[in-house]
């Protein structure tokens, strides 16, 4: 079943990337016609330029400033409706005559701590298209990135999951097992890893973070290890068997297909966890979404993180996740963890 | 299935999901899973045209709205849902939202608003934003004032606002852009010192195209622009107020040549090249005393010099090692430290208003590029390529990059284009005649 | 952007007087700029600008990134020096130039090397310092508009402008 899932979605993604990349090639054509054209349309310009001689013809008018205020009294909306705020355009659109009179715009200079790994400084290496365009590089990038992502693994995961089902067998649990370190907790900095202001202090994230992208199988090991042992070593409050690694697959995926990251972001540097309860019906209790905790980053950036979690939730479980109801006690409380890290601007 | 994978990872635009994100967790509480892939797409939003709440608002009301979509579009976060698709008609800017009509249509954030233009040329628009699937109002509703002739502006701050309490990054469409305006052949260039919005409206010009302009830079109050000029048939570094147009001369120094000029960021310091015997040096020149201070000597080359924004420091190009590289220095002088390493050429750097990045310009194997690093030029990234791509200049919020691509050849012409800095998003900024040298203005107060 | 090196560039002046005359549009320039008039009798008189610029050769080229001065450059520099010896009421503006292959400021700084390479060599010569004047113009003057070597070879220039003694200086 999963199998047919990833096939269904890597067929749709597929096609997205289709059109999404002949798109750019199209955008690409059409944007250096019109590159030509403006050195036709200079000439023309430069025409009427002579044509005028060159005094400061147009000398610039100053732009008309945008009147103060008008102050209107703040309405109190008869609904449920949130007050509006008054707020005028100062004056000063363009170019105010006395120096003094502006205010400096406030400019955040804090150092954005941003997670060094992935990117060689050479991104560029695929041959781009003819055409001048430069979405290509990035294109090139994700392509150089993400082909160091261990692909093979991945297929022997697929493999694995469907035997992991069955929480019985014990024996291939065990050279599993003997395979694998308890667990591989990798220190999630690289080596090379040159980024002065950062090193998050792992706080409660960390526990639900521990897997190093660095070594799948090692992770993938692990985690067959502890499902299989989970039941007899921490048996549930509740009752009931735990969620088989599909089951939370499923969930994972469909929250993830809703999680829409921007990758330029500064909040594509926090890590956020978000806690939600669940009606039985597989759909989130209204108001029990919270930020249980975020790493690497502040203020706004960890707001804008949770915002994006919260509407991915929200969105991909309008209708109910697909949840098996007699395991309700499993999926009763929720935490999701929201890495980005992978993600991040390439 | 593998080629499945291979054929998503090599294209790259959506990344799908992993399926070793799992973390292994005895689940002893709450059901924990780990999210680290998910999409990277626009985020549909519905904006209805903005209401006119009185006769003869309809035209500006149309207008705003319209600036408003395009502002949040141009971004590349944003995508609008064509309005013949929606279910509710909003009628007036008070009523209840109906959030399950937008839903259906997969609207994420929905913008309303309404226009108010007197008959004395006062323009107010209200609007409030809405994030339709948590059923919720995104902060408060706002109202603007301006004029009949500032409608632009108010819409820029309209899409400012949602950019912000969506994206949580600082705003920037209200915003100029100076640049150079060219015309003529490629071997006798006319160019014009020219300002506009971001988004290319409302163009004028500064200078005539008596002599040659380059390289126009804003005071970090955007009221005043430093630039280099031809006038006196040497090159010299110019102070141009923008109310006024009115202009002078700084450091002329008989037998020398001043260019590449950037304020401080307190906006009294001007630091520049000054080319003297033919070799080139960076000096500071403050503005209030005259007095000028150089930072630099050495036999080789030292110019493009750009201030850290918190004056500390100063991020300049040499060829001190054979070819130019990217150096930085304390901004009184001292012992330079070369930051970029990479293969090629790289010149003017620009720190960004963050102060976390440095962009560049890259010359590599016959080709341009702009690109980005850390401070400590660290984790180079390549935004853009082609057959001339220079002078990168930053957005108010350090978000964009906007700089100038030439074409090649006999025809070749520059213009202007803008990236955002994960590389993605290109695009042509328009311009009357070809353009080049953009430099971004702060936020407008 | 390691171009192929192009060692045997720092040729003689090339004299190519039809190349000069970028005004097509009748834009003129400053006024000194006797590269641009029509003088097209002078070519015959020794002490003209005319002169100066087509049998003596009024520019010099160099290699990429370079502002050495090759043996040709030399040859050429020499003949300029002997005329403005011989022409004593003319000033020389030296204009340095490059190619398109760089950035805006280091090409303006790449000029003014150039240019000043000229300088020297001139003033090397016996030639007085208030005389002589450099101007960068990195880029923004090209001679050829193609975008190859064969056009970067001769954008890649130091230009010597004779004008009437009354030079600023």
């Amino acid at each position: 079943m999963k199998t047919g899932h990833y096939i269904s979605g890597g067929g749709h993604l597929a096609l997205i990337c289709w059109i999404l990349f002949g798109g750019l090639i199209w955008r690409s054509e059409r944007s250096e016609v019109q590159v030509t054209s403006v050195s036709i349309m200079s000439e023309a310009e430069f025409a009427a330029i002579a044509a005028a001689t060159a005094v400061v013809q147009t000398p610039p008018e100053p732009v008309e400033e945008i009147t103060p205020p008008t102050p209107v009294e703040t309405e109190t909306p008869p609904e449920p409706i949130a007050p509006e705020v008054d707020e005028t355009i100062p004056e000063t659109p363009a170019p105010p005559s006395e120096t003094g009179t502006t205010e400096q715009p406030q400019i955040d200079t804090t150092p954005i701590p941003r997670p060094a790994d992935r990117v060689a400084p050479e991104p560029v290496e695929t041959p781009e298209p003819e055409v001048e365009i430069a979405d290509v590089p990035v294109e090139a990038v994700s392509e150089t990135v993400e082909a160091e992502a261990p692909v093979e693994p991945r297929e022997e995961a697929a493999q694995e999951e469907a035997s992991t089902e069955i929480v019985t067998e014990a024996e291939q649990v065990d050279t599993l097992a003997a395979l694998a370190p308890a667990r591989s907790r990798r220190p999630t900095a690289r080596p090379s890893r040159p980024d002065p202001v950062v090193e998050p202090v792992s706080e409660p994230v960390a526990e639900a973070t521990p897997e190093p992208e660095v070594d799948p199988l090692a992770d993938l090991i692990n985690q067959a290890v502890n499902e299989a042992n989970e039941p007899a070593e921490t048996p549930r409050g509740p009752s009931g068997p735990p969620l088989t690694r599909g089951e939370r697959e499923g969930l994972r995926v469909a929250v993830s297909q809703c999680w829409n990251v921007d990758v330029g972001s500064t909040a594509a540097n926090v890590t956020v966890v978000v806690g939600m309860s669940m009606n039985r019906d597989a759909t989130v209790v209204s108001n029990s979404l919270r930020l249980v905790s975020s790493e690497g980053g502040s203020g706004r950036a960890v707001d804008t993180a949770f915002q994006a979690a919260r509407r991915a939730i929200i969105r991909c479980g309008a209708r109910g996740y697909d949840l098996p109801i007699e395991k309700y006690e499993q999926w009763r409380d929720i935490e999701i963890t929201f890495n980005p890290e992978r993600m991040r601007t390439r | 299935m593998t080629f499945l994978r291979s054929l998503i990872l090599t294209l790259g635009v959506v990344v799908s999901a992993s399926v070793f994100s799992f973390a292994a967790i005895a689940q002893n509480g709450p059901l924990r899973i780990e999210i680290t892939e998910g999409v990277i797409e626009p985020l549909p939003f519905a904006l209805p045209t903005f209401m006119p709440e009185a006769a003869g608002s309809e035209e500006i009301a149309l207008g705003i709205s319209q600036v408003v979509a395009a502002d949040l579009q141009a971004t590349g976060l944003f995508r609008q849902i064509d309005p013949s698709a929606f279910i509710s008609q909003t009628s007036d800017f008070n009523s209840p939202v109906q959030y399950a009509d937008w839903r259906a249509i997969n609207a994420q954030a929905l913008i309303t608003g309404a226009v108010n233009v007197t008959s004395d040329g006062q323009v107010t628009v209200k609007f409030r934003l809405y994030d339709v699937f948590s059923g919720n109002e995104l902060g408060e509703g706002l109202r603007l004032g301006g004029t009949t002739t500032s409608w632009r502006r108010l819409a820029h701050r309209v899409a400012d606002t949602v950019y912000s309490r969506i994206t949580g990054e600082d705003p920037y469409f209200d915003s100029r852009v100076v640049f150079v305006s060219e015309t003529g052949p490629k071997n006798d260039r006319r160019k014009r010192l020219a300002i506009m919005d971001y988004d290319g409206a409302n163009v004028q010009f500064l200078t005539d195209s008596n002599a040659l302009v380059l390289n126009p830079r804003f005071s970090p109050t955007g009221d005043r622009i430093l630039y280099t000029s031809y006038e006196s048939g040497f090159p010299q570094v110019y102070l141009l107020d923008v109310g006024s147009v009115q202009r002078r001369v700084l450091a002329e120094q008989q037998g020398t040549m001043s260019f590449a000029p950037r304020f401080g960021p307190d906006g009294q310091t001007v630091v520049y090249s000054l080319s003297s015997g033919g070799n080139s040096d960076i000096y500071t020149l403050d503005l209030r005393t005259n007095q000028t201070r150089r930072l630099t000597s050495a036999p080789s080359i030292e110019t493009a010099p750009s201030f850290s924004p918190d004056g500390s420091q100063i991020v300049f190009e040499s060829d001190r090692s054979g070819s130019p590289q990217i150096y930085v220095m304390p901004a009184t002088g001292g012992e330079p430290r070369r930051i970029s390493f990479g293969e090629g050429r790289y010149g003017t750097p620009v720190w960004s208003p963050r102060g976390d990045l440095i962009a560049f310009t890259k010359q590599n194997e016959g080709r341009f590029h702009i690109g980005v690093m850390r401070t400590d030029g660290s984790e180079e990234r390549l935004l853009t390529a082609s057959f001339l791509d220079e002078g990168p200049s930053w957005s108010p919020n350090g978000r964009v990059i906007m700089f100038m691509r030439e074409t090649a050849g006999a025809g070749g012409a520059p213009a202007l284009y803008s990236v955002d800095i994960s590389g993605r998003n290109l695009r042509r900024v328009n311009t009357p005649n070809a353009a080049s040298d953009p430099a971004w203005s702060p936020l407008l107060p | 952007m390691n171009l192929v090196s192009k060692t045997l560039l720092l040729v003689a002046a090339i004299g190519l007087g039809a190349c000069t005359d970028p005004s097509q549009y009748g834009t003129g320039g400053n006024g000194t700029d006797y590269n641009s008039t029509a003088d097209l009798n002078g070519v015959n008189d020794p002490s003209s600008p005319a002169y100066f610029r087509e049998t003596i050769g009024d520019r010099v080229l160099f290699a990429v990134d370079q502002s050495t001065l090759g043996d040709g450059a030399r040859a050429t520099l020499l003949a300029q020096a002997n005329w403005l010896h011989a022409n004593p009421e003319f000033d020389a503006l030296i204009e340095g130039h490059a190619d398109e292959q760089g950035t805006r400021e280091y090409n303006l700084a790449l000029g003014a090397r150039r240019a000043n390479a000229v300088e020297e060599y001139l003033s090397s010569q016996g030639i007085a310092s208030n005389r002589l004047r450099v101007v960068s113009f990195g880029k923004e003057r090209p001679i050829e508009v193609c975008s190859d070597e064969t056009c970067y070879g001769q954008n890649r220039r130091a230009v010597t402008v004779i004008s009437a003694g009354a030079l600023t200086s």
